[in-house]
């Protein structure tokens, strides 16, 4: 029989056990930064990348940095895309987490208010416009468009939410409808688009691709990412007792009509920012909580970090694997993301370990 | 089931298998009138053999392209359909239109414009069943892609053939030909260091044509070297390190369907790919050498126009004598009969 | 430290029904009271309006005279600790995490070293020290029970509601749990409030009992008061007979061979039967 004593150190242990767990994941990141800033269609390995970093950020080491060729493939199109693939998918595993949590319901991704729908719609509907006026597909108005869309599919589920009270059930179907509405909206659009070149903009947008990565968007993702994820953290004990139902949680204290409206603002906008940039990236924000799961346990406090470490790794990952498989061809990040996701959900519902869900 | 119900059910059944029967018999009856007057045979782009009536007086046509070639041909009082981009020359527009594009005419309304053959692009042979019942209707069908350049000439005297205008027609090839032997003889010579490695530009970001494909065909013809002509992917999608380390000395944006004939619109394309970052050390940057163009200039009648353009961008020296916009102005004045107008490259 | 619960004149309507008209009633510090009644006789509403889940009007649910609509959720869940009828469970976590969760009214983000301390002294006072890092879905029903009123223990509260927390355990973890529980009412750790469905194990575990009949309370007051054979018979319309047990409670023995006031016995339906061997 474990007295008080030794169940708080046992306590302690598996607490210890987990920030562990954590570290390496973070350590594991770091060396996939090192493997992918090396690789690529260029001729630009690890010893040239090396130089060429070390000779930027630390101009006090007097390195040469190399050839301006070199300097050019590792700072304007290597290290943004890796630094976008990291900061995506860090904010889009941490919202699907937190969504899966709140809304008690594990096939819940960061899409499920329909945000990636709208901003599908937002950014289509830039297209046909004539953002060309402007300047190329690559224009702002494309990403602000995006972006106030998924705002709006936020706002109207919200709405309609609001009428048949705040719960999980009603989100959820709100979220489903919006989402098919804007579906069948940007079919819509592309039916209508007046030139087959703003169609195939549109179905590209669609299929999400971090090669438009620029450290000006990074400068506007990053900081909407770390603030929203770091506020999610900070609400992990309202949605560890949201997940227990919502009569035990406001038997604990917990209002979850407030934590789900903050939850969802929170998420909204950190996938809201990333899909205007990025384009729709399906996946990562599905099985990234799950394997975190499987990882660290459900306490969200460890799951929504460890979620993000994840997210990130797996986006790296595929973004780098998009651009060597067929290299110097590239494949769009979404496709890769999504050909990955299917073996794993069958490998989910065929393993029969420990069910990460009742 | 008692009897009166199984009677009758027997009574509809009967008559059901009879009233189909006809209609089977009646749909598959081969239709009564036949044509009249010479036939004419010619191979179209798919390699079908297309049998056409003469003398031909209406034509529908489902492309742009090919409307102009028979434009030049001076039968465009004999076009009673288009399609919606089918607006050069202007008097185009008050043609009736038949479809949108080539893939989706309607057919109630080409079977009611009794044409005596329909010319249209590619588009229509993905869409089986539209042809099957435009063929089953007796219409001859051409299928032919003005943007294959190798075909141009042919296209026209077959075109010359089936319309009774063998002449023009041979004029039309004659000038195309002067301009493709000028520049031919001009850069056929040409040591691979002389010419240009050309980086080219369509669609998305980063998306560019390969060998097989007509751009590609092009860029050889006027003496260039595409960086991607080895990747064997169909219009790929490039990593961006393998465009900066080609290092390209001439780099080609087609113009996105939406901005054609909008100068400011060209401008942006420009300056968008002069400002593209990572590309500032690329030599066609630093040289200025980067050009925005309408893929009119390369198709059907116009090509002349658009290997005359990238010829003189690749080799400028060799051709300080031509100005191509003189050679756009000049073609569309001889074979339309009006004056050139809009922008079709920048600068 | 709360001394006294009162419910004045609660009503409560559920989609235009009725379902609670007017219930008042007293919890004493030190008191276990169990709720029964038939099913659909307001018991679990009657929880919830307490603590809260449902919205109640002013000053229907006070504490010494206080009213709780004007305290907040938090503060709220300091006082008063739930145990639900289920539990959902979509995502795995460990015991000692579902009980950590009941140190949530005092938390903010980090848990402090009393916080982790209380929760391993509820742990082993129910006596489930040994499920700390095993998974809830993986335990018995008996040991999640234990489990959850571990959590609303861990809320430090002075009255602890419970939904019929017996309602799908074995004899053993029935008397186990009634146990712990009259034990934590007797040290006057707290009062509990248990709305329960079996008669026999309410009168020899309450103090007092409050019997429901359709939403009013029908009649309160001690087991031997409550539990007679009239009262049985007016709120659930069966006969029984009411003896004195070896403990000393009244216990209620339903008599079988009177059906009356059930369904009379009738013939079933005639089923035509089919000749299978033509």
């Amino acid at each position: 029989m474990s007295t008080a004593t030794e169940l708080k150190q046992l306590y302690q242990k598996s607490k210890k056990r987990k920030i562990l767990a954590i570290l390496s994941l973070f350590l594991a990141l770091l060396l996939a930064v090192v493997v992918s800033v090396s690789l690529g269609a260029g001729s630009p390995g690890f010893a040239e990348a090396t130089q060429v970093i070390f000779s930027k950020f630390f101009p006090f080491l007097n390195i040469n940095p190399g050839p301006r060729l070199t300097q050019t493939i590792i700072l304007d199109f290597r290290l943004p895309r890796i630094v976008l693939a990291l900061i995506a998918g860090a904010g889009l595993a941490a919202s699907g987490a937190t969504m899966q949590g709140v809304l008690r319901n594990p096939l819940v991704s960061s899409h499920i208010l329909g945000i990636s729908s709208a901003a599908g719609f937002g950014a289509a509907l830039a297209i046909v416009l004539g953002v060309g006026v402007l300047g190329g597909f690559g224009g702002y108005l494309v990403i602000v468009n995006a972006f106030l869309f998924s705002l709006l599919a936020m706002v109207i589920v919200y709405g309609i939410a609001r009428i048949r009270g705040i719960t999980t059930e009603t989100v959820i179907l709100a979220g489903v409808a919006i989402s098919f509405l804007f579906s069948a909206l940007i079919s819509l659009l592309q039916y209508l688009a007046p030139e087959h070149d703003a169609l195939h903009a549109i179905v590209f947008w669609l299929m999400g691709g971090l090669s438009a990565a620029t450290w000006d968007g990074i400068l506007i993702v990053f900081p909407i990412v770390v603030l929203t994820v770091a506020l999610m953290v900070q609400q992990s004990w309202n949605i560890n007792v949201l997940s227990m139902g919502e009569e035990v949680a406001t038997s604990l204290g917990v209002s979850s009509k407030r934590v789900l409206t903050i939850t969802m603002v929170l998420e909204t906008l950190a996938t809201a920012s990333i899909i205007a940039f990025t384009g729709v990236i399906g996946f990562v924000c599905l099985i990234s909580p799950h394997v975190a799961r499987m990882l660290i346990g459900s306490d969200h406090r460890f799951l929504i970090p460890c979620s993000s470490l994840i997210g990130a790794c797996l986006l790296l990952c595929s973004d780098t694997v998009g651009r060597l498989v067929i290299q110097p061809v590239e494949l769009p990040v979404g496709i890769v993301t999504s050909l990955l996701g299917v073996p794993f959900f069958i490998y989910i519902l065929a393993s029969k370990r420990r069910q990460n869900w009742r | 089931m008692n009897k009166t119900t199984a009677a009758l059910a027997a009574i509809i059944l009967v008559v059901a298998v009879l009233v189909a029967s006809y209609g089977v018999y009646r749909l598959y009856l081969p239709s009564e009138d036949g044509p009249h007057g010479e036939t004419v045979t010619i191979v179209d782009a798919t390699g079908a053999q297309v049998n056409v009536t003469l003398p031909v007086e209406r034509i529908v046509s489902l492309n742009p392209g090919l409307t102009e070639i028979i434009c030049a041909l001076d039968c465009e009082d004999r076009i009673v359909g288009r399609d919606e981009k089918s607006v050069f020359p202007a008097s185009m527009s008050e043609k009736p239109v038949v479809g949108q594009n080539s893939y989706d005419p309607n057919l109630e309304v080409l079977l009611e414009m009794d044409p005596d053959v329909i010319v249209a692009d590619s588009m229509l042979s993905y869409n089986t069943e539209a042809l099957q019942k435009i063929e089953s209707a007796g219409l001859p069908v051409i299928i032919e892609e003005p943007s294959r350049v190798s075909r141009v000439k042919l296209v026209t005297s077959n075109f010359g053939l089936i319309f009774g205008k063998e002449e023009k027609a041979q004029e039309i090839n004659d000038y195309i030909a002067s301009y493709e032997d000028l520049v031919n003889e001009r850069v056929k010579d040409l040591a691979s260091s002389e010419k240009p490695a050309v980086y080219i530009e369509w669609y998305q970001t980063w998306q560019t044509f390969t060998e097989g494909s007509e751009a590609n065909e092009i860029i050889v013809n006027a003496g260039g070297v595409n960086i991607a002509s080895e990747v064997t992917t169909t219009a790929p999608v490039l990593s961006p390190e393998y465009v900066v380390e080609k290092n390209p000395d001439i780099i080609l944006r087609m113009i996105s369907g939406d901005l054609i004939g909008n100068l400011t619109g060209f401008e942006a394309t420009h300056s968008e790919l002069i400002n593209r970052a990572g590309l500032d050390e690329v030599t066609a940057i630093k040289d200025g050498k980067v050009y925005v163009y309408d893929p009119i200039i390369l198709e059907g009648i116009r090509y002349p126009v658009g290997l005359i353009h990238w010829a003189k961008w690749f080799h400028p020296s060799l051709f300080e004598d031509i100005d191509p916009a003189a050679v756009h102005a000049e073609l569309i004045q001889q074979f339309f009969g009006v004056t050139l107008e809009g922008v079709h490259t920048y600068p | 430290m709360a001394l006294k619960l009162t419910v004045n004149k609660l009503s409560f309507k559920y989609d235009g029904t009725q379902v609670l008209k007017d219930v008042d009633m007293e919890v004493k510090l030190g008191e276990m009271l169990s709720i029964v009644g038939p099913n659909g006789s307001g018991k679990s509403t009657l929880l919830k309006c307490i603590n809260r889940i449902l919205k109640t009007q002013q000053n229907t649910v006070l504490i010494d005279g206080e009213d709780t609509n004007k305290l907040n959720l938090k503060e709220l869940s300091r006082i008063m600790g739930y145990v639900p009828q289920s539990s959902t469970n979509t995502f795995p976590f460990t015991v000692f995490d579902i009980v950590l969760m009941g140190r949530k009214p005092y938390i903010h983000w980090s848990l402090s070293e009393r916080d982790t301390e209380i929760v391993a002294e509820m742990m082993d006072y129910i006596g489930i020290g040994e499920l700390a890092m095993r998974h809830y879905n993986e335990i018995s029903g008996g040991e999640q029970q234990k489990v959850i009123i571990a959590r609303a223990l861990a809320q430090q509260p002075q009255f602890l509601l419970l939904d019929e927390p017996t309602s799908s355990l074995d004899i053993k973890h029935q008397l186990e749990i009634l146990c712990i529980l009259k034990s934590l009412a007797k040290t006057k750790h707290c009062s509990v409030i248990v709305a329960m469905h079996d008669l026999n194990l309410a009168s020899r575990f309450s103090d007092r009992m409050l019997m429901l009949k359709q939403g009013s309370i029908f009649t309160v007051g001690t087991p031997d008061a409550v539990l007679t054979e009239e009262n049985i018979e007016s709120v659930y319309g069966i006969k029984t007979q009411v003896t004195n047990s070896v403990l000393g409670s009244p216990q209620v023995t339903p008599l079988i061979s009177e059906f009356n006031g059930i369904r009379p016995l009738k013939t079933p339906p005639k089923v035509e039967t089919i000749d299978r061997r033509a």
